[in-house]
């Protein structure tokens, strides 16, 4: 049986249904993200495991115990709050100690873990300090620190970097997977920053309002989106979605075709009609002599690479290119599209499988 | 060495001063007795020091009235301040915590009827039932009166208190392995402390104050609070010590303006205004 | 949407948490503001042969207020008062002062409040002896600034005795007014009058333009809540015994003389109803105002 496990599992807030019918199962070990738009329902997915919510249906299991009733002090999971949610009376020696306390360890075992600890995460000079006293990525170091010290069943981490600034983000983003290769604590986390996701996870579950779209590793994401909110999620720039027709072999962006026999004779049912292709930007290549024409829209240097944003008809499609290039808006460029990589999502926006090769 | 610069007045600021001057003269004239005639050799209505003395002080503590009085003040105040604190602290949280079918409707109905039901014409109904419960010229019968007048507005304050104390830090506590009970004591308790405070001192000042409900619910000499004897001794016949009175006025008044001072100092002004009744 | 107290306290516990508070204001606030109503339908007293068993009298006690010429003195006394002390007298020396203090030095202002607060939380009986001796005829202050002045002493109590007990009321009161309209002058913007001070905009217009539409519904609720409050006062009671001759009579003095000097339970429950009832009114209105419904 898996370390976590969700069954059938539904939230509902008087008529608000957070969390719908929602299963899936968490390995031991694993980095396991709840990624989704605020309001997805991944922060009540979280708080259910810890047991701060109880399910309006469906059953919870942590370490092949079904918690779904159990409290959860009883639960053996230590949670990091976005907040924080460090005592501000206590001092963080007291805030790190305060999961052994209540639980009545030994003063003198209380003394050495907290020091271990807190000399593993570098903030042993701070343990007489209050948490309004230290700067915010201290504060991070100071939850973990009370996470860490309980040796739990599961880490459960709510947007713990979300209160950084963006620097401190990716360094404490480094630090955090570090952390979870070292102790091997199953962690499940949660976060709307899909960049973090993907950094972090072993896998990744794709939550929007209240329902997992996909769940996967980053690259299984990544490449093949289960639908059009998964592949519009994923990515920064995220992947370009463009109404097209599908006549016979050929795809009719706008006014421009495009053949493609390998492409539609690889999907699984045949398609005709309307679609939604969809195409990474770093997969579209400018070219002199490209497939597609069109007008360039914007372009906009970000140091290694540069975003330029092309104008087709009346959609836009987005190009990464790591090359120096000398385009000016209004220009009229070429473009292929990496044949191989091209998604076509149905008229619900589920993607068409193809055969494998 | 930098100068600030002084513009001269202009004609606003003349007028602003022309204003403010004889409000503020008309403030503080009534105020000015209060804390010269205690200590005047020759107290009268009117204000002329003398030679300062301690005398109508000393004349304080050798009026067993005055002294009882003092005691009853404090039996009164601190258990009205005991019973609405602990009362409205259990009540807020709930409120604050849990949201269930009606709260919005009972707290409306909480605060109506407190701004309602007030003054001499809520006495009326008062005084009956205080006689029916069997509480007229009781200590508990004015406590229990003044603990329903207080409460709804210091369960309002709390709430709003609790509501701006992050429920994560009860939740965190929670997911550490706390009992409930261990959760209120050594992380919601220290939390609310400041609100705590606030609500215990704004309803010492206001028991401590009160004169309405002691004046139509006491009859005994010996149960009096303060209110009501300084009011016997300077509607008493024959010659009032004006002194002894602007002494033991000046007693009373001090700890309620040392209530406000560490309200203001420690909290800022809160504007509370509904629970100065 | 938030809902992890389940596992702080039950249903039963929330309920046991909140019976203290329901008990107290139930018996001591709630039900008799309702029973007031019915005592004022018995000809209750607490002395005499009907103090045994009341008798139900229907709405007998309410027609009898309004043939009482001493119930419609002490309206007219208590609408009065209510003008002058609480509308003209603290509701416009508050909004003075808070104007005058606004955009000034945090001491400058913080001493102006402080003089005013302080006539606010003096406890009541100590404010009217203070005003015993301020307004007294042969010694008070205020006559002896008057003498020195050139002026003829006046018997304040006795000649103006509804004009003593606005001014003790406007002098006891202002601070409410005060702190609500400053704290309201607070919510403007400081670039709207900004704005102004680079248009060269005059005081006046930029009381009448900016500052007044921005603190409208403070000034309502303000007005509502001190009309409620000053209708309610008794403190009055204290400087001038509702004399001379009734002169000073407001309506919770009208009140206290029929209920408890001449003990007619009843009848005073009649005339208590009637003015809960008012203040029913303005309460509503006052809630209705501050929007939010349950808020305050």
């Amino acid at each position: 049986m898996a370390w976590i496990e969700f069954d059938h599992v539904t939230k509902r807030f008087e008529e608000v249904v957070a969390v719908n019918d929602v299963s899936f199962s968490v390995e031991k070990g694993e980095f396991f993200t709840l990624l989704g738009p605020s309001g997805c329902g991944k922060s009540t997915t979280l708080r259910l495991i810890a047991g701060l919510e109880i399910p309006t249906e469906g059953r919870v299991f942590i370490a092949g115990k079904d918690v779904t009733f159990i409290p959860p002090g009883q639960r053996n999971v230590a949670m990091v709050f976005q907040n924080y949610a460090l005592y501000p009376h206590m001092t963080v020696y007291q805030n790190i100690a305060y999961p052994l306390t209540v639980r009545k360890v030994d003063r003198k075992e209380i003394d050495q873990r907290v020091k271990y600890v807190a000399e593993n995460l570098q903030i042993h000079s701070l343990l007489q300090r209050y948490p309004m006293e230290i700067s915010g990525g201290q504060q991070q170091r100071v939850a973990l620190a009370r996470a860490i010290i309980q040796t739990p069943n599961a880490f459960l981490l709510d947007e713990p970097l979300s209160n950084l600034d963006a620097k401190l983000r990716i360094e404490a983003r480094s630090f955090l997977k570090h952390l979870h290769m070292e102790l091997g604590t199953t962690v499940v986390y949660v976060t709307h920053d899909q960049a973090e996701a993907m950094a972090l996870s072993s896998r990744i579950a794709v939550m929007d309002s209240g329902n997992i779209r996909q769940i996967g590793t980053p690259k299984e994401i990544y490449d093949s989106p289960a639908d059009t909110f998964v592949a519009g999620f994923i990515g920064n720039p995220p992947m370009n979605l463009l109404e097209v027709e599908i006549i016979g072999y050929r795809v009719k962006l706008e006014d421009q075709l495009l053949e493609v026999p390998e492409l539609v004779e690889k999907l699984l049912k045949p398609v005709d009609g309307k679609v939604t292709m969809g195409i990474r930007p770093e997969h579209v290549k400018i070219a002199d002599r490209g497939e597609l024409k069109g007008t360039v829209y914007v372009v906009e240097p970000l140091g290694a690479e540069i975003i330029i944003t092309v104008k087709l008809g009346n959609q836009f499609l987005k190009v990464l290119t790591f090359e120096e290039m000398n385009i000016s808006p209004g220009d009229v460029i070429g473009l292929n599209l990496n044949r191989e990589k091209i998604l076509l999502f149905d008229e619900r926006g589920i993607r068409i499988e193809k055969r494998a090769e | 060495m930098i100068r600030k610069r002084r513009r001269p007045l202009t004609a606003l600021e003349i007028v602003r001063y022309i204003v403010l001057i004889p409000i503020l003269a008309f403030f503080l004239a009534p105020i000015v007795w209060l804390f010269v005639t205690p200590f005047s050799s020759r107290p009268s209505l009117s204000i002329s020091l003398g030679k300062p003395t301690l005398s109508n002080f000393v004349r304080v503590f050798q009026n067993k009235i005055a002294l009882l009085a003092f005691r009853n003040s404090l039996i009164i105040a601190v258990g009205t301040v005991v019973l609405v604190t602990v009362a409205a602290l259990l009540a807020a949280y709930v409120l604050s915590r849990k949201k269930f079918k009606g709260r919005d409707i009972l707290l409306y109905v909480l605060i109506l009827f407190s701004s309602v039901v007030t003054g001499v014409a809520a006495m009326v109904p008062l005084f009956m039932m205080n006689l029916k419960l069997g509480l007229i010229d009781k200590h508990l019968g004015v406590i229990l009166t003044m603990s329903g007048g207080l409460l709804p507005t210091s369960v309002f304050i709390l709430k709003d208190f609790i509501d701006s104390i992050s429920i994560t830090y009860e939740e965190a506590a929670l997911v550490d392995g706390s009992t409930p009970l261990q959760v209120m004591f050594r992380i919601f308790l220290p939390l609310s402390s400041r609100g705590v405070i606030v609500i215990a001192m704004l309803t010492f000042v206001n028991a401590w104050s009160n004169f309405l409900v002691p004046f139509i619910l006491l009859r005994s000499t010996t149960l009096y609070p303060i209110s009501i004897a300084i009011y016997t001794f300077f509607t008493e016949i024959g010659v009032p010590d004006i002194g002894m009175i602007s002494a033991y006025s000046l007693m009373y008044t001090l700890p309620v303006i040392v209530v406000y001072l560490i309200i203001e100092k420690r909290f800022g002004f809160s504007f509370y205004g509904g629970l100065k009744a | 949407m938030r809902g992890s107290a389940h596992h702080l306290i039950g249903k039963k516990t929330g309920i046991l948490m909140l019976l203290p508070s329901l008990v107290l204001i139930g018996t001591f606030l709630v039900f008799p503001a309702i029973w007031v109503l019915y005592m004022g339908m018995t000809n209750e007293t607490l002395t005499g042969i009907r103090a045994a068993n009341p008798q139900f009298v229907g709405l007998q006690n309410f027609v009898r207020i309004f043939k009482d010429r001493f119930f419609y003195n002490a309206l007219k006394i208590s609408l009065l008062f209510v003008f002058g002390s609480a509308i003209v007298g603290q509701a416009g020396l508050g909004m003075t002062l808070s104007v005058i203090t606004y955009r000034k030095s945090k001491k400058f202002r913080s001493f102006v409040q402080a003089v005013v607060i302080l006539a606010w939380i003096i406890p009541e009986v100590v404010v009217a002896y203070l005003w015993v001796a301020f307004l007294d005829k042969d010694f008070g202050t205020l006559n002896n600034v008057l003498h020195w002045l050139g002026f003829e002493k006046i018997n304040w109590f006795y000649d103006y005795p509804v004009l003593s007990i606005i001014l003790f009321n406007t002098w006891r009161g202002t601070a409410f007014s005060m702190l609500l309209f400053s704290a309201a002058l607070e919510t403007i913007p400081p670039s709207y009058l900004e704005a102004a001070d680079v248009m060269n905009v005059s005081p006046w217009r930029k009381f009448k333009d900016i500052i007044l539409p921005n603190i409208k519904s403070y000034i309502f609720t303000d007005l509502i809540l001190i009309t409620l409050w000053t209708f309610n006062v008794f403190s009055p009671y204290l400087l001038t015994h509702g004399g001379p001759s009734f002169k000073t009579e407001l309506l919770p003095i009208y009140i206290y003389r029929n209920a408890f000097r001449y003990f007619k339970i009843g009848y005073g429950s009649a005339i208590s109803a009637v003015v809960l009832g008012i203040n029913l009114a303005l309460a509503l209105v006052y809630l209705r105002l501050s929007g939010r419904g349950a808020r305050k």
